[in-house]
């Protein structure tokens, strides 16, 4: 075959390159852990540099230090990473299968269930446990009700978009009911703590929460990191990844298994916090490229950094609390508008 | 190796689009298929690539029906390439070849080193490696196509199955995605593509067949099938074929 004569825009010079990622990634590492130790210092009460050595060696006798930083702090910090990465991978993950950069991880119902779950608990004047065990449920059961939903549907046609038509359907019907759950509510005692519920917080965030939420979140984090390399494949499309190799079918069940234990496990923990899911994964999309080997480790590291800086947001910003859902929403929304601004090449 | 579609039905709902088609190729071979719009050609290949399940029929790799074949075992045997299309996502061109490894990989896998130097040769044999780097949504059709034959190659399938390769290519992009056929041919790969243009069929095909509605109207060597009635007959106007320089044929439109 004779050589083709290279045309002047083949020269790799004139093309932009594509980001590798490797760097970044262990620059997000290092941000992330500065973020983390930040977060365990702020704060009222004080707690020294060579006092954290203290309390690290010997948690018991370290007095209030030792309560501040591990009864209080810690597991606060711990809730807010665990609840960043896991909507955040989530939802890079549900971009990726869904093949729309504007998919957020409550797309199938997951957070509409579990806040009318968490809603009929405190209706029903159930203990926190019993709160939690009801949100993370009802979480669950929308999805479930979905994919049954969107599986009797789609024996013809697209069921990607099969199953986020029946979502919505599902999400609106959800959000109906908490609506409901508020109408009936004791105007007095139960309305407020609904309202407040819903908004998010993590300020009552106690050491048992995240016992509660961790075996969820691990069992939905681990399966998606694994799966990354099958995310690529995934956004190409459902006969594309097939004729790829990839077990398509298996992947998507997989991967909304995964997604939706962590929605609802961090919606029963913190309540209703919106937009991370959605901005996070667009923000590591810019900063490492769309290859879910490295973008979903970023997303993840990325993801608990912003939780837990919009938490310290919450916690200084006035003498008492704002609750994170109206500042995950307030930071959010302007910041994705920021992103769209910048994005020059569609969705990267 | 020989791939065998043995009286093939298929389609959507209750609507039968391709019925009763056999066709039949080995390594080397390029079979190219023709027919009008709707007439089945991409069914057909759905069927095949195991996407699509038959109503009847058989798909047969060596003799060995693929049916009960899993996705995976199927993939590395039939590539496919599809039109050149845009992702979601700006992946690098290097990622979107090193898909191709998917097929060789388990569920929780990632390519290794020798599937990136796979991809790496896949990209040399069809003159894409300067394009690596490049965003695979900005470089051009052409491009995009000559790098889904690529990623098609890396998946190491005897097998290519290539869903009209030149359409919505400039002329020059045409010649060089048919010369490139032509040399993986040549290299033992066996080639099933579709094309909108019989002179296509002329320039690369070992064999043809011609569709319409849904069922085979001939096949066979192209010089054989490719005869003016039956060319008008596929497609519904008047038409020319005319030999030029060393025997090769064109085809022309009459125009009144």
């Amino acid at each position: 075959m004779p050589a083709e004569p290279r045309k002047a825009d083949f020269s790799p010079a004139a093309r932009p390159r594509a980001p590798r990622a490797g760097l970044p990634l262990v620059a997000l590492a290092l941000a992330f852990l500065a973020t983390v130790c930040g977060s365990l210092m702020l704060g009222r009460y004080h707690v020294p540099l060579e006092t954290w050595w203290r309390v690290l060696q010997a948690p018991e006798l370290s007095g209030i230090p030792g309560i501040v930083l591990l009864r209080v702090r810690l597991p606060r910090v711990l809730a807010g990473i665990l609840i960043g990465a896991g909507l955040s991978t989530s939802g890079a993950a549900y971009q990726g299968l869904f093949r729309n950069p504007m998919v957020s991880p409550d797309i199938l119902g997951a957070s509409a269930g579990a806040g009318f779950g968490a809603a009929a608990g405190i209706l029903f004047g159930f203990g926190i446990v019993g709160i939690q065990c009801m949100s993370f449920a009802f979480g669950l059961a929308a999805v479930l009700l979905t994919c049954a939903a969107a599986s009797r549907l789609s024996r013809a046609g697209d069921p990607i978009l099969t199953l986020v038509l029946v979502g919505i359907l599902v999400g609106s019907i959800f959000t109906a009911l908490v609506s409901l759950a508020k109408y009936v509510a004791d105007p007095y005692s139960k309305l407020p703590a609904i309202t407040f519920w819903l908004m998010g917080s993590l300020a009552a965030i106690h050491v048992r929460d995240v016992q509660f939420a961790l075996a969820p979140m691990l069992l939905g984090l681990a399966p998606l990191v694994l799966l990354r390399w099958n995310l690529n494949v995934l956004s190409f499309g459902e006969e594309e990844a097939r004729a790829l190799g990839a077990a398509t079918g298996k992947l998507r069940w997989i991967i909304i298994l995964c997604a939706t234990l962590l929605t609802a496990s961090a919606v029963s923990v913190a309540g209703m916090v919106g937009w991370v899911g959605l901005v996070i994964p667009h923000l590591a999309r810019m900063i490492v490229g769309p290859d879910y080997r490295v973008l979903l480790p970023a997303s993840l590291l990325l993801g608990g950094a912003y939780m837990l800086l919009v938490d310290d947001l919450a916690r200084s910003i006035y003498a008492t609390e704002i609750p994170l859902g109206i500042l995950t929403s307030l930071v959010g929304a302007p910041f994705f508008l920021y992103l769209l601004t910048r994005s020059r090449r569609g969705w990267a | 190796m020989r791939l065998e579609i043995e009286c093939a039905s298929c389609g959507y709902g209750g609507k039968p689009v391709v019925e009763d088609v056999s066709l039949a190729l080995g390594s080397g071979d390029v079979l190219c298929l023709l027919g009008a719009n709707g007439s089945g050609k991409t069914t057909l290949f759905k069927a095949v690539l195991g996407l699509l399940r038959l109503r009847c029929g058989r798909i047969l790799v060596d003799g060995a029906d693929t049916a009960s074949w899993p996705q995976r075992r199927l993939a590395r045997t039939l590539a496919y390439v599809p039109q050149a299309h845009t992702p979601p996502f700006p992946f690098a061109v290097r990622d979107v070849v090193l898909m191709a490894r998917t097929a060789h990989l388990g569920l929780f896998g990632s390519p290794s080193r020798r599937d990136a130097a796979i991809a790496e040769d896949a990209m040399e044999t069809l003159g894409v490696s300067h394009l690596a780097d490049a965003r695979y949504t900005e470089i051009s059709g052409g491009e995009r196509q000559l790098v889904l034959i690529a990623r098609a190659l890396a998946q190491q399938s005897e097998f290519l199955v290539m869903d009209e390769p030149t359409s919505n290519l400039d002329f020059g992009n045409q010649v060089r995605v048919l010369r490139r056929i032509k040399e993986l041919a040549r290299r033992g790969l066996g080639l099933l593509m579709t094309t909108h243009f019989p002179d296509h069929a002329f320039l690369c095909a070992s064999e043809v067949a011609v569709l319409k509605a849904g069922r085979l109207l001939a096949t066979g060597k192209p010089e054989e099938v490719l005869t003016e009635r039956r060319l008008e007959g596929a497609y519904g106007v008047s038409l020319r074929i005319v030999e030029v320089d060393l025997g090769l044929r064109v085809c022309v439109p009459e125009m009144i």
